[in-house]
């Protein structure tokens, strides 16, 4: 199994983090791991991490619903600021709508839709779509 | 029904002289060659004359009449020849005095339950013989008379009901919680109200019901504006198409915008006009329900999402974890307790939502019962 370099959360959720985190670490998933708790946070921590050459994450694991910045700022504020194209997103969400789909496609960084909880086999499902 | 209550249905004491009948009483005084001829009718006090010819008084008492001894006999016509030579008569007051009576004959006059009114008969100062088919002729005449009674009758209780009928339904109309109208539209789209019940000023305390009924664009001032071309095109539409119309729509009051909803079904008439029937109802308190409905369902198909998936991740871990050291089982307890906070905030929070709307609805719908 390919292992990722650095995988990224952007979710408000400590449940989730704490149980995806945990997760990953039984399936050995990536080497690192950075967690933002919205999307204002995720692109300041970007931002300075691009600033200082510091390495990116290849995968980013996207909620939709945030309070301050939710997943739909962040995949604009992204393209606009930051256009990582390098980056893999995949949406997280407990409910997927179904307009969220063809919303979806006009952001290119991302890939698909996973549902939540995330589990061993949803992790392995993105390890064989990017590599 | 007793014979009293029978004659009192025909309502025919003390009632104006009816043309018909006089003309019935003239030909039969005409056949008889009697100076005098009547309709008369008995009750259990008075025998009074629907129609005379030939005498000024119009009643008399029963015991003096004639026309007592043919109640019986609904089917006999009662001929006394010779007053003087009948014994039932000889001491009558009318023979003794004025006006002198000698000859009488009465067919009676027979109701559907087959009791007798009275009779209508030919009476003269002088005895006389008359053939069976005179007798005959003078029961048919009877039968006229009583066709044209039971006409009458029929026709009062036709009006008493449909008098009733249309109280009633007026009462019915005006008393409804929301307005009734009447909708006419002619070949050339001019609208007007034929009708419109008064529980529309429930619904429109600040509308002029006459002004609306001349003029049913007045009920647009109200509407709002981004709901007047859908309504409008709805009502055309059902109009253009024959269709049952049904439109929900908002409307200024005194305390902000309210939802109505007007219902209505078109029917084409003969000179091509569209006559719609229908009704104005305030529909505020079900759209606000349908939305709390709806706030409520995508809430617990959004926020309860959240937590249930995180309970599911929790027990995917427990299930996977094949050497659960007793620190990891209290890290997860940590998180199950937090997802179970969680779910009890969010469900408390429901509960405190979806009563305080239910208490708004029905303060609202009692405000504007009253």
């Amino acid at each position: 199994m390919n292992k990722f370099n650095m995988a990224c959360i952007i979710d408000d959720d400590p449940a989730f983090t704490f149980l995806t985190k945990e997760i990953m670490e039984m399936t050995d998933f990536c080497t690192d791991l950075l967690v933002y708790k919205n999307g204002q946070e995720a692109i300041s921590g970007l931002t300075e991490i691009i600033k200082s050459g510091e390495i990116l994450p290849d995968l980013i694991l996207l909620d939709l619903n945030m309070p301050i910045m939710n997943g739909w700022e962040f995949l604009d504020e992204f393209a606009d600021t930051l256009n990582e194209r390098d980056i893999t997103i995949f949406i997280v969400t407990s409910s997927v709508n179904p307009t969220d789909y063809e919303k979806a496609n006009n952001y290119q960084n991302v890939t698909d839709y996973i549902a939540k909880p995330v589990t061993e086999e949803s992790l392995l499902e993105i390890t064989k779509r990017i590599s | 029904m007793s014979r009293l209550e029978d004659i009192n249905s025909y309502g025919l004491f003390d009632t104006p002289p009816d043309k018909e009948l006089d003309e019935i009483t003239e030909l039969a005084s005409v056949i008889f060659g009697t100076p005098i001829s009547l309709i008369t009718i008995l009750d259990d006090k008075r025998q009074w004359f629907k129609s005379k010819k030939g005498v000024d008084q119009s009643e008399g008492n029963v015991e003096d009449s004639f026309c007592r001894y043919a109640l019986n006999k609904p089917n006999e016509v009662l001929v006394v020849n010779d007053t003087l030579k009948d014994q039932r008569f000889l001491n009558n007051k009318l023979v003794l005095k004025d006006p002198k009576i000698r000859f009488y004959a009465g067919a009676p006059l027979v109701t559907k339950r087959n009791n007798v009114l009275g009779t209508l008969c030919v009476l003269d100062q002088k005895p006389m013989e008359i053939s069976k088919k005179q007798e005959n002729a003078l029961q048919i005449l009877a039968r006229r008379v009583m066709d044209k009674l039971e006409t009458q009758k029929a026709l009062k209780e036709l009006s008493t009901t449909i008098e009733l009928s249309t109280s009633r339904l007026i009462k019915i109309t005006e008393n409804l919680p929301f307005g009734v109208f009447e909708l006419r539209i002619d070949r050339f789209g001019n609208q007007e109200f034929s009708f419109l019940s008064k529980g529309m000023k429930k619904i429109h305390p600040n509308i002029d019901l006459n002004e609306w009924l001349k003029n049913p664009a007045l009920g647009f001032s109200i509407v709002h504006p981004d709901d007047i071309k859908p309504l409008k095109n709805c009502l055309a539409n059902s109009i253009q198409n024959n269709k049952k119309i049904y439109y929900e729509y908002r409307v200024k009051s005194d305390s902000g915008y309210r939802w109505h909803a007007v219902n209505g079904q078109p029917e084409k008439t003969e000179n091509e006009e569209t006559i719609i029937y229908g009704s104005f109802t305030d529909v505020t308190h079900h759209i606000e329900y349908e939305t709390a409905l709806e706030q409520i369902s995508s809430d617990i198909s959004h926020v309860l999402r959240r937590p249930v998936t995180s309970m599911l991740g929790i027990t995917n871990l427990l299930e996977s974890d094949q050497e659960l050291s007793a620190k990891k089982l209290k890290k997860y307890s940590g998180y199950i307790k937090i997802v179970a906070n969680e779910l009890d905030k969010f469900t408390r929070k429901l509960n405190k939502v979806y009563s305080e709307k239910k208490k708004k609805i029905a303060s609202d719908s009692s405000r504007y019962k009253s």
